[in-house]
């Protein structure tokens, strides 16, 4: 993708990192709240909600 | 005010993307994030629910994304191969009937491109090769646009409605049939419309039993396979049978004498650079030099009328041809026949050789090679092994059983609730067997596909490179998009959001819900751009209120796919794409004029289609 404009590889490079913090936020959710773990919850919460401002951005 | 704030979520998304021109990925996240202060501040959401939710949206968004990706990796092993374009520049030299070309490329063929790839797709590929032949720039986005969006559900290797399984948990042996029969039943009608985009109502009389016959053959092939667990590939071998029949009915009529096609522009228009064709692919510059060295036909011994030919050696047609879907690189050379037909025209006319591609050799000069038929074998050869794939996966119990017991996810979540006292219920979440799944399926066919190609050295070197980093690079931000919507809907129902909505609109609509239903979904895929997004969305919504009504929850569910799918040809994000391919940005108002005739009447079909079949107690 070196041949991308900057724009472009931008736009992607934040996206993936949206993406990633959402799957992963959310697939260490489960564990969380099996575990009952209340401020682990409410970080990868946090974690999903600013994957998504960070969406926002671009 | 509960009503209100329940909807503001879907207000936003709404809001942003027809107000702000917002694409789904950013209007996605602010729909979320909208939906999580909603929940959190009036409907009483804990951390424990939210959790749990999120969890859930996980699986949800994983079932839809497998599938996504798989598809369009698909798509572009076959796009960089050239088999796409060398399925499409088969089929103009079949006929002269523009009628009958319009139906060949913009409706079997876009939808064949819909159940191959979807994405935009369909119109990116055909509205080129629609402007080619001759067509306005306006028809040539139209009349693909109309003609794919009845094999938009089952299209894209039927995400759209396995993001509706996944957001109903109902069985697709509930939703496939009266979904396959609106969208069927739908696709007579689209046929009929792309006939009237391209010649008007003498066009729709002349060419009305060539509609049915297709249209039939079309809509009962996708039916059949949707009926039998095959929904995948619904749309993909509707088309097939679509351009099967076409095929033959149009190799039918070449036979019969037609009558000669309208004569086209002077060329002494097109002195001093004046064009009637803007097109991004050649350009003014292209044509007027050609016209300048004067006359170039290579045809002109065949006929006693004066013929104007100039080639556009510009190498990035090829990537125009399939922009914005195409990352293909722009060294490779590729010509392109544009004729300009002076003077009488006698008997049947090709108005347009076809595009020469390599697969089918340069011919010689004077002459242009269309595919071969060994060419369009292996071009196909990539879909017919995900049609055997699936076939085998699905109908061989040894296989299926096999491929279930290798790797399944699926865990249990308990019951949640609200501190207003919504509770959802304790049930197992999506159940994920990753090497049976649709998405696993779509895999093995790229792998196989790619093999194809490769073989018979169809690839450029670094094909590999190009078809994973386009693949990235075009599905990333609608799984964004997806991801943030799933959350959002998950969110929704489980702070109680969803049903406040439901019994909202079930007490204001009542027992006219119903024909309301097709619109919701048109409203959903209009907003999202997208029948998939739609349906995330929308769907636990239609499912609560036909259940509060008392109607078939797989009825109104169909309503709310077809609906999505009809209307999402509608998008603002999509008819932007579909103009940008044919120089019409800027123009897209126009676009949207004429479509939006065309989609408000197959909306309003479905909507009588859903209230007959609730009256007559179907499914």
């Amino acid at each position: 993708m070196h041949d991308l404009p900057r724009r472009t590889n931008r736009k992607l490079a934040f996206h993936t990192t949206a993406l990633v913090l959402m799957l992963g936020s959310a697939a260490a959710l489960y564990p969380a709240a099996q575990a009952d773990a209340r401020t682990a919850e409410i970080i990868l919460l946090v974690l999903f909600a600013l994957a998504n401002a960070l969406i926002l951005t671009v | 005010m509960a009503f209100w704030l329940a909807s503001l979520p879907v207000l936003v998304i709404l809001g942003l993307m027809i107000g702000k021109r917002w694409g789904a990925s950013r209007a996605g996240g602010a729909g979320y994030l909208t939906a999580l202060v909603v929940a959190v501040g009036y409907f009483g959401a804990g951390p424990r629910l939210l959790a749990y939710a999120h969890a859930k949206a996980l699986f949800l968004t994983l079932d839809v994304l497998f599938i996504v990706w798989a598809a369009f990796l698909l798509y572009r092993v076959a796009d960089e191969a050239g088999a796409i374009e060398t399925i499409g520049q088969a089929l103009p030299g079949l006929t002269a009937d523009r009628g009958m070309q319009a139906l060949l490329l913009a409706w079997a063929f876009a939808s064949f491109l819909q159940g191959v790839g979807g994405f935009g797709v369909p119109v990116a590929v055909t509205a080129p090769l629609l402007v080619g032949l001759g067509f306005s720039p306006l028809t040539a986005v139209v009349a693909p646009s109309v003609g794919h969006a009845w094999a938009v559900s089952f299209g894209s290797l039927a995400t759209s409605f396995q993001a509706l399984m996944a957001a109903t948990d109902l069985a697709g042996e509930v939703l496939a049939p009266p979904t396959a029969t609106f969208l069927g039943l739908s696709g007579l009608v689209v046929g009929l419309m792309v006939a009237h985009a391209a010649g008007g109502w003498k066009a729709v009389r002349r060419l009305w039993l060539t509609v049915l016959v297709m249209g039939a053959a079309m809509g009962g092939t996708q039916y059949l396979l949707a009926t039998h667990r095959l929904w995948n590939i619904g749309a993909l071998g509707g088309g097939l049978a679509g351009l099967v029949v076409g095929v033959l009915l149009a190799v039918r009529q070449k036979r019969d004498l037609s009558p000669p096609p309208s004569p086209l522009p002077s060329l002494s228009k097109f002195r001093g650079g004046h064009l009637p064709l803007k097109t991004p692919f050649f350009g003014v510059r292209c044509l007027g030099t050609a016209l300048e060295s004067g006359d170039k036909s290579p045809h002109s011994k065949r006929t006693s009328s004066e013929r104007t030919c100039f080639s556009d050696k510009k190498a990035n047609f090829a990537h125009h041809l399939s922009s914005p879907c195409s990352s293909r690189s722009t060294e490779k050379a590729t010509f392109r026949w544009f004729c300009l037909w002076k003077g009488e025209n006698r008997g049947l006319v090709d108005p347009c050789p076809p595009l020469n591609l390599s697969k089918g050799g340069e011919g010689e000069a004077g002459e242009v090679a269309r595919p071969t038929a060994r060419a369009i074998v292996i071009a196909l050869s990539g879909y017919l092994a995900l049609v055997v794939i699936t076939l085998t996966v699905q109908l061989v119990h040894p296989v299926r059983a096999f491929l279930e017991g290798l790797a399944v996810i699926q865990v249990p979540f308990p019951a949640v609730a609200t501190a207003r006292g919504f509770v959802t219920p304790a049930a197992m979440g999506r159940k994920l067997p990753l090497f049976r799944h649709a998405g696993a399926v779509l895999t093995y066919s790229s792998l196989v596909g790619y093999l194809f190609y490769r073989q018979a050295g169809w690839y450029r070197p670094g094909a590999a490179r190009r078809i994973v980093s386009g693949t990235v690079q075009r599905v990333m931000s609608s799984s964004v998009g997806i991801a943030s919507m799933v959350a959002m809907a998950m969110v929704m129902q489980h702070a109680g959001m969803t049903e406040t909505l439901a019994r909202g609109l079930a007490a204001a609509v009542g027992r006219a819900y119903p024909p309301v239903a097709a619109w919701v979904g048109a409203l959903g895929a209009f907003m999202t751009g997208s029948n998939t997004n739609s349906n995330v969305v929308f769907a636990a919504l239609q499912q609560r209120t036909a259940d509060l009504l008392g109607y078939s929850a797989a009825v109104i569910l169909a309503a709310q796919s077809s609906g999505g799918a009809l209307a999402s040809v509608f998008a603002p994000t999509k008819v932007v794409v579909g103009a940008s391919t044919t120089g019409m940005a800027g123009r897209e108002g126009d676009v949207m004029a004429a479509l939006g005739k065309y989609i408000l009447v197959l909306v309003t079909l479905v909507s009588v289609l859903t209230a007959g079949a609730l009256a007559l107690g179907l499914w």
